[in-house]
């Protein structure tokens, strides 16, 4: 995992150094003198070159957990960060848990009921959430609940209501996903030959789906909804924006606005970091449960 | 008739979706005593599967038809009973193995519960959880792996040991027939060998009936007492296994099978396989399903189906037994 | 008799080759969601391109401040934004703007991808751990993220984001591909071929690539439905393409401020996005379906 973020924060420092500007005249502002801003430059390594840059950067954020001041607010980019980040997870968690708890037992009941009216309706209906971006569902959702009926506050995070219809604007299309997802896993499941199987022994069909097709179909959602984060924080980080919900993502997007290039840079790559976590996270936990993974890594082979 | 284990009377069985309808069995007729192994021959497609899925009425729900006949079993009609009565009898008094070892196990499941769980969903006479515990390693040591094992999962286990564990799954309950459906085809041939004579041996000592599928003719010979052949969702020919092997009078597609196998014996420079392929089964022809390939076709074959002619256990349909000498026209 | 044998072999040779396409469509066809989404993708797509005939561009900016906020009439279809412009008439460029990314993007990334995944699957080798590793880089970044940050660095415009937003869905397009001419690869025909002494090219162009021509466009088409979306997404956050040009998702960015009062703002072009995005992907399912009808599920 380590390469990767190596890898990744380089690739977003090289990319991001590409904006315009430097730090002394963003820091000190357009009144200040040229010495002044020289002198600050040099003193935060502008005029290296850019892998020793690179370098200095890393070392600071990963030893001294430095990641540079704003060029806005003039605070500390972690400070900021740490203060955003857990809003940007408790968003991006909550509609996980929205989306699983709709998508995958109405998956499972689709699958069983295939081509029926159980089937046709949810599927639809997960379809057309999984086509819709998350802002527009968070409009409409904010044009109704909280603009005619009042119900939730439309901004801000006065309370655990302003969590609600970001949960439900990001949870609708991610629980569509997975509907679809655990729907077709499930139905490839249940075409295996051990179902078959299962019910030559004489399991009852509830038996069959529960016991033996569940456990095997549920292993690749799994993992489908870690790699779909990607998918999830690109609609979090709209959803952000448009409730006005002082998270990571609205504050990468103002500085990208600002050109703010040590919020971007550092904003992006923690969002990064985090993200591989997720994923390894998710990769650990298949291990855990299918045992022919868990067999490859306890058996010593890496 | 009712010293039978199971009969199957004039079933016929389709598969119907919203295109096409495939006729994959078509008024056959065959039973089984108490104990005795019965061979379904014929090639890919001949509606040997079919047949067995239908006894254990596990035809997929949505295209499976069974079009008329009837099966009894041990008394009781099998297409008449309400499915929870069907279940009980599934893997308890009727087993099925089939052909894929691979895949016939549940890749998250170890061994054991796998076993075991064929004895709970029968567990009559209340085993406790140790008895079936027990049980499991009886089961295992019959089959030949090692109870030290029974913790293991399917993926750990070579193709030839997975295919005992599903025919130990299978005999757990020791059951009164035996369904085994080309249960060697995947294995490699050494393998094979051992399967077959390990499914004998248990056979044997545990008296179940069997209905062993294949297309090996050298496996009906080394398992069968009695034998039919089936094509195209017919049985054109049946009897006992001196009347298949050791007759002189067969139906054509037969003397096509055994023609087809390589003779270590004799000097033979090619093989004779049988020309051309299995009519299209959502289009059967008019005649007889075989004349579009028999060598010995004559003109009524197109046109008519022919009937069934017996001597003594030996039946075969075909036009060419009429009137041939001891055979009689068997009547409906 | 043997001329009925024969017909069917002869039958089954010619049944592979030509009329695999046609036996495609015709499955297709069957479909009539897939067919009714078809003719939805196609009437946007005419509307993008003919969207001058339409309706002059200069109407789509054209201000009327006596117009603000206008509801729907029959003067004004859509009604009029915050700035009095005819919503319908931004809408149909709007669509313009959207279906080009859309399209250029899926466009783009199925070409790169198709030829990096392709040789990568079947060369392997250190090329293939090289690429793989550069796109488990890729992978770790959401492309949502990546697209901001080319954006940020590149700044707007509607060329930067095709660029942006392509490099993005590339490393996933790329493995999809490699993934699928892996399996190919494995397949004896190759084999065959190879022993036969055909060079790579052109096992790659003539055998590897058909097969798996069915999983490019399934892919592309579903590519498309989620790039409209992340257009409209990065338009809304600001960052894509530039007002006043009119983009459904920057339609939408502008209408929300006027939410309470004149929702239809952000309906209309909201409406178009999904239905665009929507159709798509039933589009798509429907191309699985008729590609592969044993995959149907």
């Amino acid at each position: 995992m380590i390469p990767i973020v190596i890898g990744v924060s380089f690739l977003i420092f090289v990319i991001i150094d590409m904006i315009p500007g430097d730090p002394g005249s963003s820091l000190l502002g357009a009144g200040a003198r040229q010495e002044e801003i020289d002198m600050m430059n040099e003193q935060l390594g502008y005029n290296l070159p850019l892998l020793q840059r690179y370098g200095k950067y890393m070392y600071d954020a990963v030893f001294r957990l430095e990641l540079g001041t704003s060029y806005a607010t003039k605070r500390p980019v972690i400070t900021e960060i740490a203060n955003r980040l857990p809003i940007s997870m408790i968003v991006a968690f909550n509609a996980i848990f929205f989306s699983l708890v709709f998508g995958v037992p109405l998956g499972v009941l689709s699958a069983v009921k295939q081509n029926t009216l159980f089937d046709r309706i949810p599927t639809g209906i997960a379809l057309l959430m999984a086509s819709q971006p998350a802002f527009l569902i968070g409009l409409v959702l904010m044009l109704i609940f909280s603009l005619w009926l009042g119900w939730f506050p439309a901004t801000g995070i006065a309370s655990w209501r302003s969590y609600v219809m970001p949960m439900i604007a990001l949870g609708l299309p991610y629980g569509g996903r997975q509907l679809r997802f655990t729907r077709s896993s499930m139905l490839e499941t249940i075409r295996q030959d051990y179902v078959r199987t299962a019910r030559a022994k004489g399991a009852s069909e509830r038996l069959v789906i529960w016991k033996h097709a569940m456990k095997n179909a549920l292993l690749p959602v799994i993992t489908v909804a870690g790699n779909s984060f990607g998918i999830l924080i690109g609609g979090a980080i709209a959803t952000e924006t448009l409730f006005g919900l002082p998270g990571l993502g609205s504050f990468i997007v103002s500085g990208i606005r600002q050109k703010d290039v040590p919020v971007v840079t550092g904003g992006i790559i923690i969002f990064a970091v985090v993200f591989s976590f997720v994923i390894l996270a998710v990769d650990l936990s298949y291990a855990f449960v299918d045992p022919r993974i868990k067999a490859k890594y306890s058996g010593g082979r890496r | 008739m009712t010293d039978h284990l199971i009969s199957i009377q004039n079933l016929s069985v389709e598969y119907r979706s919203d295109i096409e309808t495939v006729y994959a069995v078509n008024n056959i007729t065959f039973s089984l005593k108490k104990g005795e192994t019965f061979g379904l021959v014929g090639e890919t497609g001949a509606g040997k599967t079919t047949t067995a899925l239908t006894i254990m009425r596990l035809l997929p729900e949505q295209t499976g038809r069974i079009t008329g006949g009837s099966i009894d079993f041990d008394g009781r009609s099998l297409l008449d009973l309400p499915e929870s009565e069907m279940r009980s009898i599934r893997g308890e008094q009727i087993s099925m193995i089939f052909q894929d070892p691979m895949t016939s196990l549940n890749p998250v499941m170890s061994v054991e519960e796998q076993i075991a769980e064929a004895m709970e969903l029968h567990n009559r006479d209340n085993k406790t959880p140790e008895d079936i515990r027990k049980r499991v390693d009886e089961v295992l040591l019959m089959v030949g792996i090692p109870p030290s094992r029974k913790h293991d999962y399917p993926h750990q286990f070579s193709g030839g040991m997975k295919q005992r564990v599903v025919i130990a799954m299978a005999l757990a309950c020791e059951p009164q027939l035996l369904i085994a459906d080309e249960p060697t085809t995947a294995l490699d041939v050494t393998i094979q060998a051992q399967v077959i004579s390990m499914i004998r041996k248990l056979r044997d000592r545990l008296g179940t009936a069997m209905i062993m599928i294949t297309h090996d003719l050298g496996i009906v010979a080394q398992t069968c007492d009695n034998v039919a052949v089936m094509y195209a969702g017919e049985i054109i020919e049946m009897g006992t296994a001196e009347d298949i092997y050791l007759s002189s009078d067969h139906h054509p597609y037969t003397t096509g099978l055994f023609g087809s196998i390589p003779n270590l014996r004799s000097k033979t420079s090619r093989l004779t396989p049988i020309a051309g392929l299995m009519p299209d089964p959502t289009h059967l022809p008019e005649g007889c399903n075989f004349s579009p390939r028999c060598p010995l076709k004559m003109e009524i074959c197109d046109r008519q189906p022919p009937c069934i002619y017996r001597n003594g256990t030996h039946l075969i349909s075909c036009h060419l037994f009429e009137g041939r000498e001891n055979w009689r026209k068997e009547e409906a | 008799m043997n001329s009925s044998t024969t017909r069917i072999t002869v039958d089954a040779a010619i049944f592979k080759k030509e009329s695999r396409w046609k036996e495609v469509w015709r499955r297709l066809k069957k479909d009539r969601l897939a067919m009714f989404a078809l003719a939805v993708i196609s009437v946007l797509i005419l509307i993008a391109v003919f969207a001058d005939l339409i309706v002059p561009y200069e109407t789509a900016l054209k201000m009327n401040l006596r117009q603000k906020l206008a509801l729907p009439s029959a003067t004004h279809w859509f009604g009029c934004d915050g700035y009095g412009r005819d919503l319908f008439a931004r809408c149909i460029h709007g669509a313009r703007v959207s279906l080009t990314i859309a399209f250029s993007t899926a466009f783009a990334t199925l070409v790169v991808g198709s030829m990096i995944g392709a040789l990568v699957g079947y060369v392997g080798g250190k090329l293939d751990d090289l690429v793989m590793r550069a796109l488990d880089i890729f992978s770790a970044i959401p492309s949502i993220l990546f697209a901001m940050a080319m954006v940020a660095a590149l700044g707007s415009g509607i060329v930067n984001i095709c660029i942006a937003i392509a490099l993005t869905n590339i490393p996933g397009f790329v493995r999809i591909v490699r993934s699928s001419v892996l399996n190919i690869a494995e397949q004896e025909y190759i084999e065959a071929a190879r022993a036969g002494g055909t060079s790579t090219l052109r096992i790659l162009i003539k055998h590897v690539l058909p097969n798996a021509v069915g999983t490019i466009i399934v892919q592309t088409t579903a590519n498309v439905a989620s790039m409209i979306l992340i257009a409209a997404t990065l338009s809304f956050l600001g960052l894509g393409i530039n007002p006043p040009q009119p983009e459904w998702g920057a339609l939408v960015s502008e209408g929300k401020e006027f939410l309470r009062t004149a929702p239809h703002l952000i309906l209309f072009p909201g409406v178009m996005i999904c239905v665009a995005s929507f159709s798509m992907s039933i589009l798509g399912d429907g191309l699985r379906d008729a590609l592969d009808p044993r995959l149907r599920t």
